[in-house]
């Protein structure tokens, strides 16, 4: 029958403090005690509770802290007087800074978002060959640190030195292309930015039905048309919702800039709050926290237009195919232009930056790959790295964290994901808007932020969390919750309430059955979000950078600064590493584990 | 409102609820339900979607709290609003099996059943002789080791039962779990559970919405519709005597015609004068609603007693057991069974109807 029921498992919770007087006396303290029993201890008020306090500390408190701070004098400790200085200073700084910012943002969001809605339309639309290995490869982008792709491209393309320039110099008249300008990192960014797009789209591309694009072509349509109509038309949320994704995160990160843009002096926003952060004296807390909170605003323009836009999106409600094997749009003559096309994309992503990593890591500089310098090729860089205590207590402390962080944040996303499918409610919903507000805010803006609100803090005992992995393990945190909460959100959907009722109803309290029943049968969601965490951690740069301190190195952070010193085979061996243990991962995700990437 | 207090005499008692009522917002699901179960009683609760069956199952399961009432399980109060008594359904002796099964995909049929076992502080030692006994209850004694995913329906609802009866508790809920089994499978787990109740000599709470399930099972019926007991009694007394129209459309009975009180024990109705039961006191002349069982009909020529109606066949349906057949008397069609054939397509017969298939109540009853 169907049930009147909404709020069940609110009741069953309610019920649980509730449980006094079983012999009938009447229980001391009368209606004060029992409201307090009954509201303020039971699981799904203390299940709530618990979750709005961690997400105030690690969302809405820095937040705060950040957007106070950008208007005050001098930064932490000092709380100064209010000012609009910090924003005149941003502003004043160098006003191509802002050309630059939104140069890049938009570059890295147009670019991949071309590449990848043609690559989500040739896996789920076409007939093109290998379909299979196209989407896994390209899902593979992401698993390799943007730091490394970097490196492999910098050994490739980087400037009068790079291999591939020497060799086009050598053969062509023409000079090469220092990827060390704004094309370049535009370039190299958006390669690996690529697999975002794709999953997004792909994934709504893959539940429309072939019956819209057949209706369209019986219609009159050109296969032209019915692209850029029907199956683009249809998946115009989609489209929007990854170019807003792309727009933030360029906003936001670090890799690309600090590595191409500095030698070629096309400073960004990003680079401006490193500077302002890391490596000016005095500190300039005030002006990093105006440059954040602009950097902010921003990003919540972009997001305004983009809700605006969907808000007609039940409109794109499509009803799904009935798993039609069929593919809608056979590509006859083109299919194997098509072929060729995607062969060349993984090549230039997969292929090429690899070997460039491999060679450069053997070689004890980089320049023109002639016989001279191939032939003192060695494993000399690994010699050395391995005997560098930093590199090793870098590694110690990116696997601690990656762990550490992934595990929690998988759990925690779990538990949110499950007062907002179970207990439902405007509570619920803050929390839930809450821990998916981070989505929402360029990388950069939320390390200065929580560096902002945790650099004074001091706990009883004189600890403070500042320059400690506490508080990157807290930016990394909330740097994925959101994408860990949608990962369960589904998983808790379809976990069915009558699973918990009758765990209860044999015996088992709430604490019980959540550890003896929910969270185990969430195991695979939770372990496929665990991996996907942590290959998000180790290749994470921009909040570790800022936060970081001697001690507290991560293995990017220690790339980065043997990049800074010139070593850039040192750099290129630690790569090859860190792609072959991506490549690994993402192999033992998708074949083992059979999870689904979403985001 | 004075409750009684709990009293030895009462100690039969499997279960007692107390003026049960539930308001989801606006909505009254129940309003106002008493009833109690005896110790090995077979009780089930017959109703449509939707009329407080399964919540009430629920409220006593304490997965749910009513707005107002009572609830005391083998003695003890579990749930009363006016004391402020609530108890968690952990630690309320009972057991549910869920229309879903609700087996937990994570465990092995081992672990799916012993785990009530954990909370019933039965020592390691005994709980696999337990879980064993209790797999060979629902001849599942060979699938120990498998997981749910591995298990059909009907062998994932057996496991559920196992679970349930594994406790030995002092009561067993039952949401409709027959539903989502196929008609075959439906009829066998129905002697099961059947078999099971006289077996172990357990106390079962049954909600369904199909009758025959009902009837066939039971010790006793509890009618309800729009959140409220219609009827209660013995499958056979609600079967042949039902309340009110409601409960008798509910149990089946698809002939309902206007008809009208001609006398003591007669009704005027098809073009005739039909032998009835009145429900309750009608003057003569007075408009009725004349309920017919399908398996009243027989051939007039039969020398069947009653007085004869006579109708033309539309329809003569094989179901195997019985023939049903659609008659039109005079404008009004009705439903007829009988183990013979009574004719043809277009064939007119006289027929005639068993009185105690035949009951009158006041037109003004809610119309069919």
């Amino acid at each position: 029958m169907t049930d009147l029921s909404t709020d069940t498992a609110e009741e069953l919770g309610a019920l649980d403090a509730a449980t006094s007087a079983e012999a009938g006396s009447a229980p001391a303290g009368g209606a004060l005690w029992h409201t307090v029993r009954h509201r303020f201890l039971s699981f799904p008020f203390a299940l709530r509770a618990v979750l709005t306090v961690v997400v105030f500390t690690l969302v809405v408190l820095p937040f705060y802290r950040l957007i106070l701070g950008s208007f005050q004098e001098g930064g932490p400790p000092e709380r100064g007087p209010l000012t609009l200085q910090n924003y005149r200073d941003t502003f004043n700084k160098s006003s191509d800074i802002i050309g630059n910012t939104l140069e890049f943002a938009i570059g890295q969001t147009v670019v991949p978002l071309v590449i990848g809605v043609l690559l989500a339309w040739v896996v789920t639309r076409t007939d093109v060959p290998w379909r299979g290995v196209w989407e896994f490869s390209t899902i593979g982008l992401y698993f390799i640190p943007l730091l490394a792709a970097g490196t492999a491209w910098s050994i490739l393309l980087g400037g009068r030195n790079g291999m591939l320039n020497e060799v086009i110099r050598t053969l062509t008249p023409w000079d090469g292309f220092d990827v060390y300008s704004m094309p370049g990192m535009i370039f190299v960014q958006s390669l690996y930015l690529v697999p975002l797009v794709f999953l997004v789209v792909a994934a709504s591309m893959r539940n429309v039905s072939p019956d819209y694009e057949h209706a369209a072509r019986i219609n009159g349509a050109s296969p032209l048309s019915v692209f850029f109509r029907v199956t683009l038309g249809v998946s115009r949320p989609a489209l929007l919702s990854a170019a807003v994704l792309c727009f933030i995160i360029g906003l936001g990160s670090m890799e690309i800039p600090l590595l191409f843009g500095f030698p070629a002096k096309e400073h960004v926003f990003t680079t401006d709050i490193f500077h302002a952060l890391r490596v000016r004296m005095p500190r300039e807390h005030g002006r990093a926290a105006a440059t954040g909170v602009v950097l902010l605003a921003a990003s919540l323009v972009v997001l305004i237009m983009y809700l605006r836009s969907i808000r007609h999106s039940d409109r794109y409600v499509t009803v799904s195919g009935k798993g039609s094997q069929e593919t809608p749009t056979r590509l006859g003559r083109w299919r194997w232009a098509v072929f060729t096309a995607c062969c060349g994309f993984f090549f230039f992503t997969m292929i090429l930056p690899f070997i460039a990593v491999v060679v450069g890591s053997l070689l004890p500089y980089i320049g023109r790959p002639d016989a001279e310098l191939l032939a003192q090729s060695s494993l000399e860089n690994y010699r050395q790295l391995s005997d560098n205590p930093i590199l090793w207590r870098s590694l110690r402390n990116s696997l601690t964290l990656s762990l550490g962080a992934g595990l929690f944040v998988m759990v925690f996303s779990a538990l949110v994901a499950y007062s907002v499918v179970r207990f439902k409610g405007r509570w619920s919903r803050m929390i839930d808007y809450g821990a998916s507000l981070p989505l929402m805010v360029p990388a950069v803006v939320m390390a200065t932020s929580l560096l902002y609100t945790y650099i004074t803090l001091e706990l009883p005992g004189g600890f403070s969390i500042y320059g400690t992995l506490w508080i990157m393990a807290m930016a990394y945190v909330v740097y994925f919750l959101p994408v860990g909460v949608r990962q369960m959100t589904g998983p808790v959907v379809q976990l069915s309430a009558d699973l918990e009722h009758a765990g209860r109803i044999s015996g088992a309290g709430n604490l019980a059955t959540m550890a003896r029943i929910v969270l185990p049968i969430l195991r695979p969601a939770l372990l496929g979000g665990l991996i996907l965490a942590f290959i998000t951690y180790m290749r994470e740069f921009t909040l570790s950078v800022l936060l970081f301190r001697s001690g507290t190195e991560v293995i990017t952070t220690v790339m980065y600064s043997f990049y800074n010193n010139g070593r850039l085979p040192f750099v290129a061996a630690i790569s090859v590493g860190l792609w072959i243990a991506g490549m690994l991962l993402m192999v033992i995700l998708r074949f083992v584990l059979k999870a689904r990437i979403t985001f | 409102m004075v409750r009684p207090e709990v009293t030895p005499s009462e100690d039969l008692l499997a279960l007692r609820a107390d003026d049960l009522h539930k308001k989801f917002g606006a909505v009254t699901a129940l309003a106002g339900v008493s009833f109690s179960i005896r110790t090995g009683e077979f009780v089930t609760l017959l109703g449509p979607s939707g009329c407080g069956k399964s919540t009430i199952l629920r409220i006593l399961a304490g997965i749910e709290t009513p707005t107002r009432g009572a609830v005391a399980i083998g003695g003890k109060v579990v749930n009363d609003t006016e004391r402020r008594i609530l108890v968690p359904p952990e630690r309320r002796d009972l057991s549910m099996v869920f229309q879903s099964y609700a087996v937990w995909p994570h465990m092995s049929v081992a672990a799916n059943v012993a785990f009530p076992l954990r909370y019933r502080k039965v020592p390691r030692r005994q709980r696999r002789d337990r879980v064993t006994e209790a797999l060979r209850a629902v001849r599942m004694e060979s699938y120990v080791d498998r997981y749910p995913h591995q298990l059909s329906g009907g062998q994932q609802q057996r496991v559920a039962v196992a679970r349930s009866i594994v406790g030995h508790p002092a009561l067993l809920l039952l949401d409709e779990p027959l539903s989502n089994l196929d008609a075959r499978l439906r009829e066998d787990m129905r002697v099961e559970l059947k078999r099971l109740h006289l077996e172990l000599g357990l106390t079962m709470l049954y909600v369904t919405h199909d009758q025959s399930e009902a009837l066939a099972m039971s010790d006793r019926i509890l009618v309800m519709d729009h959140g409220l007991v219609l009827q209660e009694g013995t499958p056979e007394e609600v079967y042949r005597a039902p309340a009110s129209l409601t409960v008798a459309r509910f149990l089946g009975v698809k002939n309902i015609v206007a008809g009208r009180v001609a006398g003591d024990g007669t009704v005027e109705a098809l073009g005739g004068s039909l032998r009835a039961t009145l429900a309750e006191p009608m003057a003569p002349g007075a408009a009725a609603a004349v309920a017919i069982r399908p398996d009243g009909f027989a051939l007039a020529a039969d020398g069947a007693p009653g007085p004869a109606i006579s109708g033309e066949i539309r329809l003569a349906q094989f179901l195997g057991g019985a023939y049903e057949h659609e008659i039109d008397t005079g404008g009004t069609t009705v439903i007829a069974q009988s183990p013979q054939r009574l004719g043809g397509r277009g064939d007119t017969v006289a027929l005639s109807i068993d009185p105690e298939a035949v009951i009158a109540f006041p037109a003004d009853d809610p119309a069919p």
